[in-house]
């Protein structure tokens, strides 16, 4: 033990002390506990869905008409409170199931803003300025809904990555026993499968956010707040500045709020927002997930959309 | 079974990968958990969380066992993996030795800059005219006031926010030195780290004080102190600030973070 700990601190001291390492240890491991239920979660009632809910199930569910499917998606959140942590498993699920592409990518953009948690959290970060608890959630409404229409409009198929590309468990050499509709699995096999595929999308997932959560520790110790609060100032910079923040400390959506709450006496009301309404979409670990699950153009596309349409809306507040 | 891809894996080294990082985790939480440390990464109430996604690794682990073990037709699955390679474990593994290799579990006081202090970034601050005040009305009338883990965050923001309605109160405060540059000799910040969700989300909260022998504690010292409130200047602004009758240095509290609203 105190061989590895001697390597590791002769290979940090050149970026950091040691002191900043003990804390960039303890962010990283506090991100990892505080998102290892939701991936964990996630990654079970996505293999659940695969095992035990039907696609015609899941279609009958869904409103015949697009639109009322989309602004439905938005309010799903409400329903269930999730974190965005796991939601790019769920999704990637969903759509393999058959719920069509734009609803499900606007359930994975509103449900972890437009939840109850999220308000709450908001309301009581910014606890005399209660507006922005209804700024946020609208601006994360507009956003998701326009976000679904653009992918509507330009986007066919469900854009997955080729299984070629992807090692799907739904599809393809691993499921002999279970693609074989022939015989359907006893309920003990399912649950063995439910696992073990479980398992297996843990680890296709996980290592994704584990190296978010490292990117996103390190920039907390090496970024200090002051820079940040010297780049406030301006309207257009502010707002630009913290995207690329919310993009990179990926914190949860419950917590964020406090943090802009942190920066409210220098920074415009419309960045604040843009970064609890940035943040929760599109994070580092969220990218990197989206990435190997998604084809690359469709994830550049939806990435630049929601920063557009984040601008936006902060444009908007401040101008109020 | 058509075996689709001419590698095969005879030892099955995925699997048992896969397995002992599992079975880190288990430990690693489990572990965590037990000796009630979760609380130094996590606030309190999400530790159910923590607890339920170890007991739904433990059949993930046993699962992954059995077919790292027998070589069941289940267990083909490093054949579809097109992506083969250790490298796919690397961040668990660094993970897990960065998590077991550094002992130290407490955050310190060199993150306080990065952070930001709260004296620092609203300095009164016009933002708190119609702020909602609790504990307005039950501290007005004490002439000591003990500050504690569950009211600090409360007191520390009255105090910052409104000094006039405590000028002349005795406090008794815990935190650790800090200095934010600006201080002069005889003052320090006594600071603790609020924590919402988890530790990476904590702000540092603080209060300036003012002694004589304030400079014999280095930063990250953590204090107890008794004290008068009473204005000061600070970057040449009046400021509050708790001048020091007494001051005993201690050792870290077993709960050195402060969760809010619980």
């Amino acid at each position: 033990m105190d061989l590895i700990v001697s390597i590791i601190s002769s290979t940090v001291s050149t970026v950091m002390s040691w002191n900043d390492f003990i804390n960039f240890k303890i962010i990283l491991l506090s991100i990892v506990i505080e998102a290892f239920p939701f991936l964990i979660l996630s990654v079970m009632v996505s293999a659940m869905l695969s095992h035990f809910v039907s696609e015609s199930r899941i279609r009958s569910m869904l409103p015949k008409n697009k639109f009322l499917s989309l602004i439905m998606a938005c309010f799903l959140g409400i329903l269930f409170p999730v974190c965005d942590c796991g939601m790019v498993p769920i999704v990637r699920r969903l759509v393999l199931k058959g719920v069509p592409l734009p609803t499900a990518i606007v359930f994975m953009l509103a449900a972890p803003i437009i939840n109850p948690i999220v308000g709450a959290a908001t309301a009581f970060a910014f606890r005399n300025h209660i507006e922005v608890v209804f700024l946020r959630l609208g601006a994360a409404f507009f956003v998701a809904l326009f976000a679904g229409l653009f992918i509507n409009f330009f986007f066919i198929g469900n854009q997955l990555k080729k299984a070629g590309e992807i090692h799907s468990h739904t599809h393809g050499c691993c499921h002999d026993t279970t693609d074989n509709h022939l015989i359907e699995p006893s309920f003990l096999n399912k649950i063995i499968f439910t696992f073990r595929d479980a398992s297996n999308e843990f680890f296709e997932m996980g290592k994704f956010l584990l190296i978010g959560a490292m990117l996103g520790s390190l920039s907390q110790i090496l970024l200090p707040h002051a820079m940040l609060l010297t780049l406030g100032q301006n309207s257009f910079l502010s707002t630009g500045f913290m995207m690329l923040f919310a993009f990179f400390i990926s914190v949860c959506s419950s917590a964020d709020a406090f943090i802009a709450a942190s920066f409210s006496t220098s920074f415009s009301l419309g960045s604040l927002i843009t970064f609890m309404v940035l943040g929760p979409m599109i994070d580092l670990k969220n990218l990197l997930m989206l990435l190997y699950t998604f084809r690359t153009r469709f994830v550049i596309w939806l990435t630049l959309m929601i920063i557009l349409l984040c601008s936006s809306a902060a444009y908007v507040i401040n101008h109020l | 079974m058509e075996p689709r891809s001419p590698r095969t894996d005879p030892f099955n080294n995925g699997a048992i990968l896969q397995s002992i990082i599992l079975l880190g985790f288990i430990i690693l939480l489990g572990w965590l958990d037990i000796t009630n440390q979760l609380s130094l990464y996590i606030n309190p109430k999400f530790i159910i969380l923590t607890e339920l996604s170890c007991y739904l690794l433990i059949p993930m682990f046993v699962i992954q066992l059995l077919s790292a073990l027998l070589p069941t037709p289940h267990s083909n699955e490093q054949k579809c993996h097109h992506h083969s390679g250790a490298w796919r474990f690397f961040p668990f593994l660094a993970v897990l030795i960065i998590a077991f290799a550094v002992p130290d579990n407490t955050l310190n006081a060199n993150l306080v800059n990065n952070k930001g202090l709260n004296t620092q970034i609203n300095v009164l601050s016009d933002s708190t005219q119609d702020v909602p005040r609790p504990l307005a009305p039950e501290l007005k009338p004490l002439s000591l006031i003990k500050v504690t883990n569950l009211n600090y965050t409360e007191v520390i923001s009255e105090i910052n926010g409104f000094p006039k309605d405590y000028i002349g109160k005795k406090v008794m405060i815990t935190g650790f030195v800090f200095r934010n540059p600006e201080l002069a000799k005889n003052q320090i910040s006594l600071v603790r780290y609020v924590v919402m969700c988890c530790t990476a989300d904590s702000l540092p909260y603080g209060v300036m004080c003012e002694g004589a022998n304030v400079e014999n504690y280095p930063d990250g010292t953590w204090l107890s102190i008794e004290g008068v409130i009473q204005m000061s200047t600070y970057e040449n602004k009046n400021v509050p600030a708790v001048k020091i009758t007494s001051l005993q240095p201690i050792n870290e509290p077993k709960e050195p973070y402060v969760y809010p609203y619980n």
